[in-house]
């Protein structure tokens, strides 16, 4: 009950203490009534005139079982009041009874808070003011809405230089020479609204502020700490719980798609767990390091794929094993003022992810269902059985052949009037979703915590058993000790995957079946080899495979403040992955048809990767002329080891026994490893905030990693960033009144890539595994490089924010260009040497740059009805500036083309006359068979994208649709099957029928052929030429979302909180050019394509 | 209570301070060596793990079928082909390279010895530099590696020169150093040779090695004794022939060895006149690739790239009635009413008595003697060239040789390196060279093989990517 009397300074006349005797008599009370009531209503009724307010308070709390607590010198000067009410709920009289005092209250931890009035400053009676005792003091708490202290908030005396921050519980004090009997105040914290407060002079004065609503005050995540949109120096882009709630996804990182600027997020497998690629602002390196780095509630995350030895799932994707439902907001950092303190990690940008916390107030629980189905996002038309035993009969005819003994579709060893849609029988099912997500969450100023737990299966669409299924668990617990000097945070979650999906794409094997393949299966369930002429492709999907993995993530924090404005924090934190999976190839998938030896097989993966990372810290704030200073100095010490397995094994005397490494007869360790990496590094940041209108950030790190030459193990990073907020200035206000906010800012800095993996700059030996002598050998491997060091990156960004019509419409323009120096390559040395290369950085150079613009409106906002837009649009663009050594006809790379530039034949038609492929030769001649790779294409980077998104509230309707827009090149489905048309195996009709038949005849697409001759021109130059490839725009319906949620009215009868109804969809329409009307744009286009998911859901809060 | 913040900011900058002294701290970056490679500090930590860097590299010459000792890439099999011993039946579709020693006709594209050369010596660079530096070796073990070290890399520069003339001369491990140097001039490059070879000598004992320890009889690392025999074949190359008389006399004289009566015990792990061999390590049907790969079996030559090539009928001619090398070391393979004749030096399994890779043996130091006598005109004798000869013929079931004077004794020293040596390391080819017959001789016989002779290919181009990665490596004459 630490509240009755709040802070240090209270003054208290003598006069009064029976007054607050009187008051503290009922409390007590209370609480003794309390404890031994049983369960009490929230009706009351009271029926009383001429009352002490204290009374009312008492009779509330007897019948209600909640207890007040209020400031005594604000109960001291009420007046009696008279209150007739008859079984009504205190918030149907309450305000009032208390507004007419110039009073509010707030329910915290089921205590109902007396305040000041926040809206109402009401002047106490002269009868409380003191005689002038000089110096003057300003003093008071601020708090917000839920009457929970704000400690940190900064408070300065308007008219002065003079301020301060308030103190762990929110209290502060400042002297003041200034005239009169009263102060303003400007009070300003992180998410809520600025407020100038009108305080006398000695009255301790609870000042309440209001969370803003605009977008540039919501909280923003930074590197050791958090920001608004309005006082950030730096790039960041913020994803909170509300948007990725909307997406029916497993990975968080899907739900990022379109919302943020700059952030390509393509799903390039749309099976459970699989690869997604991840790219921020274009690829700063040539090598692959260009993953941005992943931190989770202060700890960095090893993300990207883990190398999941099932093909079928790309290497999959770490973040696959973070519960999206865990997660209060992503924040994605892109520009040298947001990234340079992560130094040698942070040149890809930064994503970092917080968890949920619990909050003061009352117990609250919520679950959240949902179930749906999925489907491939577009069926690809293939072509019918007459159309296709029409082209493998012109084939033949071309080829001046009859039908071989091996073509069994159309030499009558198939039935050739049986026909299977292979696409609807494979692909055209449904995958099914399911989700539940529960958590607890409450406390109070001094607890708070909050316990979740969920659970995911998700079911591929093939017609296969198996699921992948997700288990998470999280918790989070904060403590402060009673003088708010101490406080701990601990918090941890765990999920748990399991998936036995089994390990196959099967979208390339479909289109190779002919329309009148055999039955998959014989009347008694195993597969039908038709004699041996079949080569059953359903063995795929009945292929065993088990994936394990669990993931914890631990982390605490420790902060003490030993005074006001100085906190001293060490936070550690610990990841722990370890997968294990499995494949097999049992007997009874293998063909018995086939020659050879046909013996069961498996291949067993495990990995691990720990990582430990711990981060004293010390933070200290403080006024500095009309500005607040914000300082950080900490330093980092991280760990991280990998461990890997890979091991095959084959012939098992038994199917059953595969998923035993020690029934294989031989057992191979295909490859093992271990390794480790150690960082260490001190880091700081000055923050200098003028009048809230000049900001001035400083960041610096010197980081040291052991993946690095000793020469080069320490590296000092640093960025400077600078913001104006030109709407501060008065002259500006004058001159464009409609203009809410403007702020101009830069910054310049630089970042690091370490991704030369770990021992590259050491001289290793690897044991050789023949016998000399009796003893195994060493041989060296590679060549000593102390210099080795990380790629290094140059971030310029300047950007202009503005709101209009008070905030209403808030634009921002950024252009940022990246510079990437010193590139991890392999240099090519003389054999002279030893080697024929060495790990080093080259002086290549690799620029990113490009423009991002973010729009969000606020359309109509009405107490029924609210409408509010956002678009963001990114047009990137990256360049190989220089390369030392590189030629004009390098074949990898090419200076002043973007990275990942490819050289390809230039396609020059199907010859009218022959039927065939011809492309350009050097002299622009029509040859068959190229020499010269003539056409440069880019099949790498995305030239423009973003997202579109419109949010709808009616009364207890919302509605929210994203639209996501991407334009890249990929492989296009007119020529990456397995075989060109005139094969065996199914056509795409858009990309088969209208071949060439005869001379005259002017297509795309050449002559039916089956022979070899006709299948070389195709592979060896059709797929390596212009043709293969398609730009493929696109639009797409990214995320809907549409919830509704239960009447007030109808909660109170079923005793809960919040009800809420909704149905989500994702991936729902595609728009794309007209060939790509068979396969999705987004992934390329023969693989698996992300899916389209509806589901439907409820929410309950109770 | 307007803020005090001086006292404050003492106590932030004491805190800074701390937090500063702590960073960039070296000690938090240290972490283990991968547990799966070990790094070479570890590498030369003591006689167990030192041993195995010279180990491993015997272990990976003979464990590969593809390395410079043995088998289809091995000095023997390329410069035998190029000189007049071997017909390669192989079509250049499937080995190129062959077919381009065969022809004497090369591609500046093609590596040929040249990065296994300097991997190897690299190895023995780091091996002297690591032995060197570490001091958790034994003495004993230290003299041995360093001098084995010092004995390879001399072995290596001496078919580096004769392979490709003047050579790059790396001596350290720096990459910095080794990346951009000249070619040094042959002369300059013997005196090296020589050098390390004296070095050798003077550490190594006459005791063999295996592994750590000193006493045993496997001949499977160098010892003095070799290092001896390699600077009596170095100086004959030289021309320093008081030199090389003294260096081949050391290793005659060293009691150890002696010729095998029998010629079919003379390629064993046994063998009485092995100075140095390398070790079988491979559970192939064959003790050593050389027999893999001259024995033909099943299939006529040129058939499987296993069984690439034949001897030259003409070689097997030039043998002397009655010389039982020709019997005993030469073998016929009949198919197709074809007789093929092969090689049959290495002729065992595993099974039977264990063959090794012979690389240094006493016959060639006699006639490394004999020669060094007649050119200083010890021709007839006792104690002359004519005795030394005489050694080997009669092992050869020979009677002694008739020449009397210097010509006559040079002619038959030639001829009987010939029959003693062929298909042995390339000594053929060599001695063509070494003696100023290859031209004579090969603008007669590469027509015949299909090529078109020219001076310059007595020795290979610079690899191409070389000059190219290091401009300071300038291409020998007559390739572009």
């Amino acid at each position: 009950m630490n509240n009755i009397v709040p802070g240090k300074g209270m003054p208290i006349p003598f006069s009064k203490l029976f007054m607050i005797m009187k008051l503290i008599i009922p409390l007590i009370l209370v609480a003794v009534l309390h404890v031994s009531g049983a369960s009490y209503g929230q009706k009351v009724t009271i029926n009383k005139k001429k009352a002490a307010l204290t009374d009312i308070f008492k009779t509330i709390s007897e019948q209600t079982g909640r207890e007040f607590i209020a400031n005594p010198t604000l109960l001291a000067n009420t007046m009696p009041v008279d209150v007739n009410v008859k079984d009504k709920d205190i918030s149907e009289f309450l305000p009032e009874l208390l507004r007419k005092q110039g009073l509010a209250y707030a329910v915290v931890n089921n205590v109902i808070v007396i305040t000041r009035d926040p809206k109402l400053l009401m002047v106490p009676p002269a009868s409380l003011v003191l005689a002038p005792d000089p110096p003057k003091v300003v003093k008071g708490w601020i708090a917000d809405l839920n009457g929970v202290r704000l400690p940190g908030a900064t408070v300065a005396l308007k008219g002065t230089n003079k301020g301060t921050t308030t103190d762990g519980s929110g209290y502060f004090e400042i002297r003041s020479e200034l005239a009169g009997d009263s102060a303003e105040l400007v009070v300003t914290y992180t998410g809520f609204i600025t407020r100038v407060a009108h305080i006398r002079y000695f009255i301790p004065t609870m000042i309440v502020l209001r969370p803003s609503t605009s977008e540039l005050d919501q909280v923003q995540v930074i590197a050791y700490g958090t920001t608004t949109k309005r006082f950030s120096t730096g790039n960041v882009a913020t994803v909170t719980a509300a948007e990725i709630e909307r997406n029916p996804v497993s990975n968080p990182l899907l739900a990022l798609s379109g919302r943020v600027s700059g952030l390509v997020i393509n799903q390039v497998n749309g099976l459970p767990g699989g690869a997604v690629s991840v790219q921020l602002r274009g690829f700063n390196s040539i090598s692959g390091g260009t993953a941005p780095l992943y931190i989770i509630d202060g700890v960095p995350f090893k993300g990207g794929g883990y190398g999941s030895i099932n093909n079928a799932l790309d290497g999959g994707n770490m973040l696959d094993f973070v519960n999206p439902a865990d997660i209060a907001s992503i924040d994605v950092l892109k520009d040298a003022d947001a990234t340079s303190i992560y130094g040698s990690r942070g040149a890809n940008g930064v994503i970092l992810i917080t968890t949920k916390k619990g909050k003061p107030g009352r117990m609250r629980s919520n679950v959240t269902a949902y179930t749906g189905i999925s489907k491939v996002t577009r069926k690809p038309e293939y072509m019918n059985l007459q159309e296709y035993l029409q082209m493998r009969r012109e084939a033949m005819l071309n080829d001046g052949v009859r039908p071989g003994p091996a073509d069994y579709d159309v030499n009558g060893t198939w039935d050739t009037t049986r026909y299977t849609d292979w696409q609807e029988r494979i692909m055209g099912g449904s995958a099914h979703i399911s989700d539940v997500q529960g958590s607890v969450s409450g406390g109070n100023n001094q607890v708070q915590y909050l316990v979740g737990g969920g659970y995911h299966r998700e079911s591929p669409v093939m017609p296969t058993d198996g699921a992948s299924r997700k288990g998470s668990a999280h918790f989070n617990i904060t403590g402060t000790s009673e003088d708010n000097k101490f406080s701990v945070n601990a918090g941890a979650y765990y999920v748990s995957n399991n998936n036995d999906i089994p390990p196959v794409d099967p979208t390339g094997s479909i289109r190779d079946l002919a329309p009148n393949a055999p039955e998959p299966f014989n009347p008694d369930g195993t597969l039908n080899w038709e004699n041996g002429t079949y080569s059953n492709s359903f063995s795929s999907l009945l292929q065993p495979y088990l994936g394990r993995s669990n993931n914890i993530n631990g982390n605490i924090t420790l902060s003490y403040r030993p005074i006001k404005g100085l906190d001293i924090k060490v936070a550690g934190g610990y990841q722990n992955t370890a997968i294990k999976e499995y494949t097999g190839t049992p007997l009874y998938i293998i063909n018995p048809y086939l020659t050879g030896n046909k013996i069961a097989s498996a291949r067993y993966g495990t990995s691990n990767y720990n990582i430990w990372n711990i981060e004293p810290q010390v933070t200290y704030n403080f006024r500095f002329g009309k500005g607040n200073v914000e300082t950080l100095l900490g330093e980092t010490f991280r760990h991280e080891l990998n461990e890997s397995l890979i091991q095959s094994g084959s012939n098992y005397v038994s199917d059953a026994l595969l998923k035993n490494p020690a029934a294989a007869a031989t057992l191979t360790n295909e490859s093992s490893g271990m390794s480790e990496n150690a960082y260490n590094a001190t880091f700081g940041r000055v923050k200098y905030t003028w009048d809230s209108k000049y900001i001035l950030t400083l960041n610096g790190r010197y980081d040291g990693s052991s993946r690095f030459g000793p020469a080069n193990r320490f590296h000092f990073f640093w960025s400077a960033g600078g913001a104006w907020i030109f709407t501060q200035e008065k002259a500006v206000k004058e001159l464009v009144p409609f203009l809410s906010f403007g702020k101009l800012r830069g910054s310049y800095g630089t970042t690091g890539n370490d991704a030369a993996g770990d021992y590259a700059f050491l001289d290793l030996y690897r044991s050789i595994p023949y016998p000399y002598q009796g003893s195994n050998g060493l041989q060296p491997q590679a060549l000593f490089n102390a210099a080795l060091q990380w790629e290094a990156t140059r971030k310029i960004e300047g950007a202009i924010d503005l709101g209009f019509l008070e905030d209403k419409i808030l634009v921002t323009a950024s252009y940022y260009t990246n510079r990437s120096n010193n590139q991890l390559q392999n240099l090519p040395l003389s054999a002279v040497t030893g080697f024929s290369s060495i790990r080093s950085n080259i002086p290549a150079i690799i620029r990113n740059n490009g423009w991002e613009f973010e729009l969000r409106t606020t359309n109509i906002k009405t107490r029924n009805f609210d409408w509010s837009t956002s678009l963001n649009i990114a047009l990137p663009r990256n360049t190989l500036v220089s390369y030392p050594g590189v030629g004009p006809d390098d074949p990898t790379f090419i200076i002043g083309k973007p990275l990942g530039t490819i050289r390809v034949y230039e396609y020059a038609g199907v010859d009218p006359q022959t039927g065939v492929y011809t492309f350009y030769d050097k002299e622009r001649k029509k040859v068959t068979s190229p020499v010269d790779r003539t056409k440069i294409l880019d099949p790498v980077s995305v030239k423009y994208y973003g997202g579109f998104q419109n949010s709808l509230r009616y009364k207890g309707w919302t509605a929210d649709f994203l639209f996501q827009f991407e334009d890249h090149t990929v492989r296009n489905p007119l020529i990456n099957g397995t075989f060109p048309p005139g094969f065996q195996g199914n056509q795409l009709k858009s990309r088969a029928l209208g071949r060439w038949q005869k001379p005259g005849d002017v297509t795309d697409i050449p002559k039916y052929t089956q022979s070899i001759l006709g299948f070389l021109p195709w592979a060896l130059y059709g797929k390596n030429s212009d043709l293969a490839y398609s730009r493929a725009p696109f639009l797409r319906l990214k995320n809907v979302s549409i919830a509704y949620q239960l009447p007030a009215s109808l909660m109170k009868k079923l005793r809960l909180q919040q009800v809420s109804l909704f149905a989500q969809g994702q991936n729902l329409l595609t728009f794309s050019k007209k060939e790509f009307r068979d396969f999705d744009p987004e992934a390329d286009a023969i693989n698996f394509g992300p899916l389209k998911t509806f589901t439907g859901g409820l929410k309950v809060n109770l | 209570m307007t803020l005090s913040y001086k006292p404050l900011r003492s106590l932030y900058a004491g805190l800074a301070l701390g937090l500063l002294m702590t960073a960039g701290c070296k000690k938090a970056l240290d972490i283990d060596p991968p547990s799966t490679q070990i790094v070479s500090s570890q590498a030369f930590v003591n006689d167990m793990s030192a041993t195995s860097v010279m180990t491993g590299m015997y272990s990976n010459m003979m464990s590969g079928a593809q390395n410079f000792v043995s088998g289809n890439r091995s000095i023997t099999a390329r410069e035998s082909l190029a000189a007049d011993e071997l017909v390669n039946y192989l079509p250049a579709s499937q080995d190129a390279t062959l077919q381009e020693f065969y022809t004497n006709t090369y591609n500046i594209a093609n590596p040929y010895f040249w990065n296994e050369f300097y991997q190897r010596i690299y190895t023995c660079n780091a091996t002297i530099e690591g032995v060197t530096a570490s001091t958790g070796i034994s003495d004993a073990v230290r003299a041995q590696l360093l001098g084995e070290a010092k004995f390879f890399r001399a072995f290596i520069y001496f078919y580096a020169v004769n392979t490709y003339g003047d050579v790059p001369l790396a001596l350290t491990t720096d990459y910095r150093t080794n990346n951009t140097l000249s070619r040094t001039p042959k002369a300059r490059v013997y005196e090296q040779i020589v050098a390390d070879l004296k070095d050798a000598e003077a550490l190594m004992g006459n005791d063999y090695f295996k592994g750590t320890t000193a006493g045993t009889t496997e001949r499977a690392r160098p010892n003095k004794a070799a290092a001896s025999a390699l600077l009596a074949r170095a100086y004959l190359y030289m021309e320093q022939w008081a030199n090389a008389e003294a260096a081949a006399t050391s290793v005659i004289n060293n009691g150890t060895y002696s010729l095998e009566t029998d010629l079919n015990r003379v390629f064993t792990n046994t063998s009485k006149e092995a100075i140095w061999y390398l070790q079988t390590v491979l559970a192939t049907n064959y003790s050593t690739y050389d027999g893999q790969y001259f024995m033909l079996t099943r299939v006529a030559p040129g058939t499987s790239a296993q069984s690439p090539v034949a001897i030259r009928l003409s070689f097997f001619d030039s043998f002397e009635q009655g010389d039982a090398r020709r019997t005993n070391w030469i073998d016929t393979f009949t198919i197709n009413n074809t007789d093929y004749y092969f090689p049959f030096k290495y002729q065992k399994n595993l099974s039977t008595t264990p063959e090794a890779l012979l690389v240094l043996r006493l016959a060639e130091q006699y006639l490394i003697r004999a020669e060094a006598r007649a050119k200083q005109g010890n021709v007839t004798g006792a104690n002359s060239a004519a005795s030394d000869i005489n050694v080997i013929r009669k092992r050869a079931g020979l009677g002694d040789t008739q020449a009397a004077n210097e010509p006559d004794m040079l002619k038959v020293v030639a001829a009987e390196r010939r029959s003693e040596l062929f298909a042995e390391w390339g000594h053929r080819w060599f001695d063509l060279i070494r003696t100023d017959k290859a031209d004579a001789i090969m603008s007669v016989l590469t027509p015949l093989k299909g090529g078109v002779w020219n001076s310059n290919y007595k020795i290979l181009p610079i690899p191409y990517s070389e000059t190219q990665i290091n401009t300071n490596l300038k291409q020998n004459p007559g390739y572009n």
